[in-house]
C-alpha cells in the first residue's frame, strides 16, 4: 500500500518538472506553430547561465536566479530573432530542422565555454523533508511542483485575459491575419520565445540542481514531447497535467515492472490517448476545409 | 510541393506517349547515365582512393536506402517520422539474429529483414488513420522508444552486441570495404530505381495527393489510409533491407547504432536534400554525410590545439560551427538542394533567357 | 533575381569550402620509427566527458615520456610514442572508420575506454593484427587475445566481489540476523543486464538474498524503490549506474533517513558522485577502485603513480578539478609503454610493430602495478582482464579514504558465444 502511494507521489514530482518543459514547447507552439526540438537544449543553457551567476560569479543565490532568468528571456529572443525571423512563411518542415541544428549550436556553445564535463554541484534548495507516513517529500519536489502550478496558472490566466495574451494566441492562428489588424507579429513571437526561454531556464535550475548540471540535461526534452501532446499543444493548463499524467505513469509502471518500463509505457498510453484524442485533451481541433 | 520546373533542353520533344514516360530522354543522358554507372564500378580502383573513402561511400549508400524509404513516406507522402532508425534497427536485427541462431547467409535474410520491419512499420502506421502531422510524428518517436526498449531487454545479447557473418558469393568473402563497395552500390541503385519508378506511378501520385491536400484526395476516390499505410510500409521496408546490409557491413549487431540521433540525421538529410524529391535525397546524403565528416576530422585537431579550453571546447566550437552553417543553409533554402538543383539547370538551360 | 544571386553565391562558397577540406590528412610517419598509439573515443556527445578525461589521461603520459625520458628505452633502443586520435561520436560504425583511418596512418596499438568499442572493433583490430589497450573491455572482447584491459576487473565481477566483501564482514560480525539480505539498485542502462549477467546462481550459491530495484533513467526520485528495499530489511546496497542516477539514489536516500550503506558500482567514479552531488550529499557514500583514484585525500600518502598523476593533471589542466577517470587514461599509457619497454628489450625498434609488442611486450606483463597506482596486473595467455585486485573506499568530506584492503576479485567470465 504504502509503495503505490510513495510511486504516486514520486510521479507527480517528475512530472510537475516534464510539465514545466512541455509548457516551454506549448508556448511556442502556441505562438508560432513551431515544435522546438531544442527546448530541452535551452533547459541545459539557463541552468549553466544560473551555475554561471551563482558559481562562477559568486552571487547571492536571488541574484543570480533573477539574472538567469533575464538571461533566458533574452536567449530566447535571440534564438527567435536570429533564426526563425528568416523562416517566417517557410514549410513547418524547415523550422523544425532549424531547431534540430539549433540544439546542436547551442550544445556546442556550451562545451566550448564550460568543457563537456559535469560541473559542479551547488546546492539550491535547503534539506528539509516533510514526511507523510513513510514517503517523503523533498523541499526541492515542492518548489518544483509549486512553481510549474503557479507558472501554469499565470499562463493560463495570461492568455485568456490579457491583450498580449490574445495577440499572441492570434498570432499562432496566422500571421498574415494578425499583421492586417495592426499586431506587430515580431513583437509577439520575440516575447513567446523569451517566455519559453525563461520557463526553460527556470526547469533548467530546478532539475539541475537535482540531476546535476551536466549535458544529460537536454535529454529531458524527450519526455516534455508526449506531455506535450498528451495535454494538447495549444494549452498551458493541458501541459502541466500530461506532464504529471506522463510522470505517473512512468513511475507507476516502471515501479511494478521494473526494467523502467515506464517510459516505454508512457509512449504507448501516449498513443491510446491520440487515437481517441487526436488533438490530445485540451488541444485545439483543427477543422480543415477542403 | 510540384517539381519546380523540368524544362527540357530545346529541340527535344515526345512524339509516343511511350518516350514521354521514359526516365532517360535525350542521347545525352543516356551517356551521362552510363558514364556515370561506369565511373561508380570503376572507382575503388583508382589511386586516391583509400579504403577509408570508400568506407564514407558505402556509409553514404546504406543512409541512402534509409532515406529513400523515409522520403517516400515523409517527403511524398507528407507522413512526418522521427523513428526510422528504430524500424532499420528491426532490419538489422532480424537478419543478424538469422544468421546468428540459424546461420542463415545475407541473401536469405535480407528479404525477411525488410518484411519484419515493414510489418512493425504498418502497424505504426495505424494510428494514421486518425492523426496527423505533428500528431502522427509523435506516434513514430513512440516507435522509437519502444522498440528500443524491447530491443534492450528482449534480448539481452543485443546490447552487448554480438557479431555477424560477411556476406559471400560463391568463394567471394565480402569483407573489406574494397569488396563490399560492389554490394552496397547495386543496392542502392537498385533501390534508387524502384523508389524513382514507383513514384512517377500511381502509388508516387496518389501518395503526393495525399500529402498536398487529403481530403481532396479522398474526394478523388484514393483511399488514403490504405496508401497512407502502403508509404509506411515501402519506407519501413526499406529501412529493414538497408539495416540487413549494415550489420553484414559492420559485421556487428549492436543496439548502439541505431539511436534517436540517427533517426533525426535522416529526416534532415532529406530536408536538406529537398522534399519529395529522388535526387534530393542523394543530394541531401552527400551533404550530411560530408558535413558529419568534417566534425570527426577536425574534431580531434580542434581538441588537441585548444587544449586551454576546457575539455570538449573543440569539439564544442566545431558543432557551433558546422549547426551554424547548416542554419544559414535552410534559411536560405528551405526547399532544399534538389529545388536549387532544379534552379541551377532551369538557368543553363534557359540562358540567355530568364524564364 | 537578387535574392536568388546572392543565395547561390553563398552555396558556391559553402561547398567550395567543405570541398577544400583535406579528407585524408596524414600518411606514414617519418624516417624514425614512433610508435604510432592511435585512440577513439567519443569526444562528442553524451559520454565525452569521461572519454576525453581518459585519453587526455593516456595522451598526457605518453606526451610525457617522450619529453622527460625522450621516449621509452629498452635494452635494443628507443622508441618515441606518437599519439592519434579519433572521435566516433559513440557509434560503432563511426569507431570502424577511425579505425581504417588509423591504420592507413600506420597505427601499431589501440587505445580507448569504451566497452561498446571494444566489442565492435574486435574484428577490426584481431585482423590486423594490434593489439588494443583498454580502459573498458566489453563482453566479446574479453575472451579476444589481442584485448588488453587496464580498468576493471570484467564487469560482470563487480558486484560479484562486493556481495563476496559483503559476506566475509557480515561472517567477522557473527552472522547477525541469520541470513545476509543485499540489496541493489540499478538504472535502465545497457549494460546493466551484462553486470547482472546471471548473478542468481551466484547469490544461491553464496546463500545470501539479493533484492533487485530499478529506477528509470530520468527519474529525480528513487524513494519508492529504496522504500521497497527497505523492507525486505535489506543490509547494504550496491548502487549500479552513471553518476546521475547514483545522485539520484543518494538524495532520496538521504531525504528518507535511510540509513543503509550504499556502495558505487565502478561504472562511475566516487570522484564523479562527489562532483555533480557535492561532497555533503557523497559524505559517507562507499564506492570501488581498481586503481587509486584523484579524489584521495591529499593528505594520504600518496603511491609515486598517483603523485606523477596529480603533476600531470597540475600542467595540463590548471583550471579544472581533477577527475578518477584521468588516472583510469594514465594506467593505459603506462601498459603501453610497459608492453613497448619489454618488447624493445627483444626487438629493435624498426622492428616494433602491432604483433611484435604483443608477444614480446604485453604477453610478458606480470605483476605491473603502474608505480603504485594499482595492485597488480597480470595478462596470462588465456586471461588478459588485467588488474584483479580491488579496494572499497568512502566518501569523507568531499575526499576518499580506503574502508577496505586490497582484494582479490570473482573471475567469472560471461560464457562465450
Amino acid at each position: 500500500m504504502e509503495f503505490i502511494v510513495s510511486l504516486i507521489v514520486s510521479g507527480l514530482m517528475n512530472g510537475a518538472i516534464y510539465g514545466l518543459v512541455a509548457l516551454g514547447f506549448v508556448l511556442i507552439y502556441k505562438s508560432s506553430s513551431v515544435l522546438n526540438f531544442s527546448q530541452g537544449h535551452m533547459l541545459l543553457l539557463g541552468s549553466y547561465v544560473f551555475w554561471f551567476f551563482k558559481n562562477t560569479m559568486g552571487f547571492n543565490l536571488y541574484l543570480a536566479l533573477l539574472l538567469a532568468v533575464v538571461m533566458g528571456f533574452l536567449v530566447g529572443i535571440l534564438i527567435e530573432r536570429l533564426t526563425l525571423r528568416r523562416l517566417i512563411g517557410q514549410p513547418l518542415i524547415a523550422m523544425i530542422t532549424v531547431t534540430i541544428f539549433l540544439s546542436l549550436v547551442i550544445e556546442g556553445f556550451v562545451s566550448l565555454i564550460w568543457g563537456s564535463y559535469p560541473l559542479q554541484h551547488i546546492a539550491i534548495f535547503s534539506d528539509r523533508c516533510f514526511n507523510i507516513g513513510n514517503c517523503v517529500l523533498t523541499a526541492q519536489n515542492l518548489y518544483a511542483f509549486g512553481l510549474a502550478l503557479t507558472t501554469a496558472l499565470a499562463l493560463v490566466l495570461f492568455f485568456r485575459y490579457t491583450n498580449l495574451g490574445l495577440a499572441m494566441r492570434g498570432v499562432a492562428e496566422g500571421h498574415q491575419t494578425m499583421q492586417s489588424m495592426g499586431i506587430s507579429v515580431k513583437k509577439i513571437l520575440n516575447i513567446s520565445w523569451g517566455i519559453a526561454g525563461m520557463a526553460a531556464t527556470i526547469g533548467g535550475i530546478i532539475l539541475g540542481s537535482t540531476l546535476g548540471f551536466q549535458l544529460g540535461l537536454s535529454h529531458i526534452g524527450l519526455l516534455a514531447i508526449p506531455a506535450a501532446f498528451i495535454g494538447g499543444l495549444e494549452s498551458p493548463e493541458g501541459a502541466i497535467l500530461g506532464g504529471l499524467l506522463i510522470g505517473l505513469c512512468e513511475s507507476i509502471v516502471s515501479g511494478y515492472l521494473g526494467n523502467a518500463a515506464g517510459v516505454p509505457a508512457a509512449f504507448m498510453i501516449l498513443i491510446v490517448v491520440m487515437i481517441f484524442k487526436p488533438y490530445g485533451f485540451f488541444g485545439l481541433v483543427k477543422i480543415e476545409r477542403v | 510541393m510540384a517539381n519546380t520546373s523540368f524544362y527540357p533542353p530545346s529541340g527535344v520533344y515526345s512524339d509516343q506517349y511511350k518516350k514521354d514516360m521514359r526516365i532517360i530522354k535525350t542521347k545525352t543522358q543516356l551517356i551521362m547515365s552510363i558514364a556515370a554507372l561506369i565511373m561508380l564500378f570503376v572507382l575503388p580502383k583508382l589511386p586516391y582512393v583509400s579504403g577509408y573513402i570508400l568506407r564514407l561511400i558505402i556509409g553514404a549508400a546504406i543512409a541512402l536506402i534509409i532515406c529513400l524509404g523515409l522520403n517516400i513516406l515523409t517527403g511524398y507522402c507528407g507522413q512526418l517520422n522521427i523513428g526510422q532508425s528504430a524500424f532499420v534497427m528491426v532490419g538489422a536485427f532480424t537478419s543478424a539474429l538469422l544468421n546468428s541462431k540459424f546461420g542463415l547467409p545475407f541473401w536469405a535474410t535480407f528479404i525477411p529483414a525488410g518484411l519484419a520491419a515493414a510489418t512493425v512499420g504498418v502497424f505504426f502506421g495505424i494510428p494514421s488513420v486518425r492523426l496527423k502531422g505533428l500528431y502522427l510524428a509523435l506516434t513514430t518517436l513512440g516507435a522509437q522508444i519502444i522498440l528500443t526498449w524491447i530491443a534492450l531487454f528482449g534480448f539481452p545479447i543485443t546490447a552487448a552486441g554480438f557479431s555477424v557473418d560477411p556476406i559471400k558469393i560463391g568463394s567471394i568473402v565480402f569483407n573489406t570495404p574494397e569488396k563490399f563497395y560492389y554490394i552496397a552500390i547495386p543496392f542502392a541503385i537498385v533501390m534508387t530505381f524502384f523508389a524513382k519508378n514507383m513514384m512517377r506511378s500511381k502509388p508516387g501520385r496518389a501518395f503526393i495527393a495525399v500529402r498536398d491536400n487529403d481530403k481532396a484526395a479522398e474526394g478523388m476516390g484514393i483511399d488514403i489510409f490504405r496508401y497512407k499505410l502502403l508509404a509506411f510500409a515501402i519506407c519501413t521496408f526499406y529501412a529493414g533491407v538497408a539495416g540487413s546490409l549494415l550489420v553484414h557491413y559492420m559485421m556487428w549487431a549492436q543496439l548502439e547504432s541505431f539511436t534517436l540521433q540517427d533517426s533525426i540525421w535522416y529526416l534532415v538529410m532529406i530536408i536538406v536534400g529537398g522534399f519529395g524529391s529522388i535526387e534530393g535525397t542523394i543530394f541531401g546524403v552527400i551533404f550530411i554525410t560530408v558535413l558529419k565528416e568534417i566534425i570527426f576530422v577536425i574534431g580531434p585537431i580542434a581538441e588537441a590545439n585548444l587544449s586551454f579550453l576546457p575539455m570538449g571546447a573543440g569539439s564544442g566550437l566545431l558543432l557551433i560551427i558546422i549547426g551554424g552553417m547548416a542554419i544559414v543553409f535552410i534559411s536560405v533554402e528551405p526547399r532544399g538542394l534538389a529545388h536549387r538543383w532544379n534552379l541551377f539547370k532551369a538557368y543553363y538551360r534557359l540562358w540567355p533567357f530568364g524564364y | 533575381m537578387t535574392g536568388r544571386g546572392t543565395s547561390g553565391v553563398i552555396f558556391t562558397v559553402m561547398i567550395a569550402s567543405i570541398l577544400s577540406t583535406p579528407l585524408t590528412t596524414g600518411h606514414a610517419a617519418g624516417p624514425a620509427r614512433d610508435v604510432v598509439v592511435g585512440n577513439i573515443s567519443a569526444m562528442t556527445g553524451p559520454t565525452s566527458g569521461t572519454h576525453m578525461m581518459c585519453q587526455s589521461g593516456s595522451r598526457d603520459y605518453l606526451a610525457y615520456l617522450n619529453e622527460e625520458k625522450g621516449g621509452i628505452s629498452g635494452k635494443d633502443g628507443k622508441a618515441k610514442i606518437k599519439y592519434l586520435a579519433y572521435d566516433s561520436q559513440y557509434v560503432a560504425a563511426k569507431a570502424k572508420d577511425g579505425f581504417s583511418r588509423l591504420r592507413e596512418q600506420g597505427m601499431d596499438i589501440l587505445t580507448h575506454c569504451a566497452s561498446g568499442h571494444s566489442d565492435a572493433l574486435m574484428m577490426d583490430y584481431e585482423q590486423a593484427k594490434i593489439p588494443l589497450v583498454t580502459g573498458s573491455q566489453g563482453v566479446a572482447s574479453l575472451w579476444s587475445d589481442w584485448a588488453y584491459g587496464n580498468y576493471h576487473s570484467g564487469i560482470a565481477n563487480m558486484i560479484r566481489t562486493w556481495i563476496v566483501w559483503q559476506k566475509s564482514e557480515w561472517v567477522k560480525a557473527g552472522k547477525p540476523g541469520g541470513t545476509l539480505v543485499l540489496g541493489t539498485i540499478t538504472t535502465d542502462e545497457p549494460y546493466v543486464p551484462l553486470a547482472l549477467w546471471d548473478v542468481d546462481s551466484f547469490v544461491k550459491e553464496q546463500g545470501v538474498r539479493l533484492v533487485k530495484e530499478t529506477i528509470p533513467k530520468g527519474t529525480t526520485d528513487a524513494s519508492p524503490q529504496l522504500l521497497r528495499l527497505k523492507q525486505a530489511g535489506v543490509k547494504q546496497i550496491y548502487v549500479l549506474s552513471s553518476a546521475n542516477g547514483a545522485v539520484v539514489v543518494l538524495q532520496s536516500a538521504k531525504s528518507m533517513n535511510l540509513g543503509t550503506p550504499l556502495t558505487q558500482c565502478a561504472a562511475a567514479t566516487l570522484g564523479d558522485v562527489i562532483s555533480l552531488g557535492g561532497p555533503k550529499l557523497a559524505e559517507g557514500y562507499q564506492g570501488e577502485y581498481f586503481f587509486e583514484p584523484m579524489s584521495v585525500n591529499p593528505k594520504l600518502k600518496a603511491s609515486p603513480g598517483l603523485a606523477l598523476a596529480r603533476n600531470l593533471w597540475k600542467k595540463n589542466h590548471p583550471n579544472e578539478s581533477p577527475n578518477d577517470m584521468y588516472i583510469n587514461g594514465i594506467l593505459s599509457g603506462m601498459v603501453i609503454a610497459e608492453g613497448v619497454r619489454l618488447a624493445l628489450d627483444k626487438v629493435p625498434p624498426d622492428k616494433l610493430n602491432g604483433e611484435t609488442i604483443k608477444k614480446f611486450g604485453f604477453d610478458r606483463i606480470s605483476g605491473f602495478t603502474g608505480m603504485g597506482l594499482t595492485k597488480s596486473i597480470t595478462y596470462l595467455p588465456d586471461d588478459h582482464i588485467g588488474p584483479k585486485q580491488v579496494r572499497y573506499w568512502v566518501v569523507r568530506n568531499g575526499y576518499v579514504e580506503p574502508v577496505s584492503d586490497w582484494m582479490p576479485t570473482t573471475t567469472f567470465r560471461i560464457p562465450k558465444k
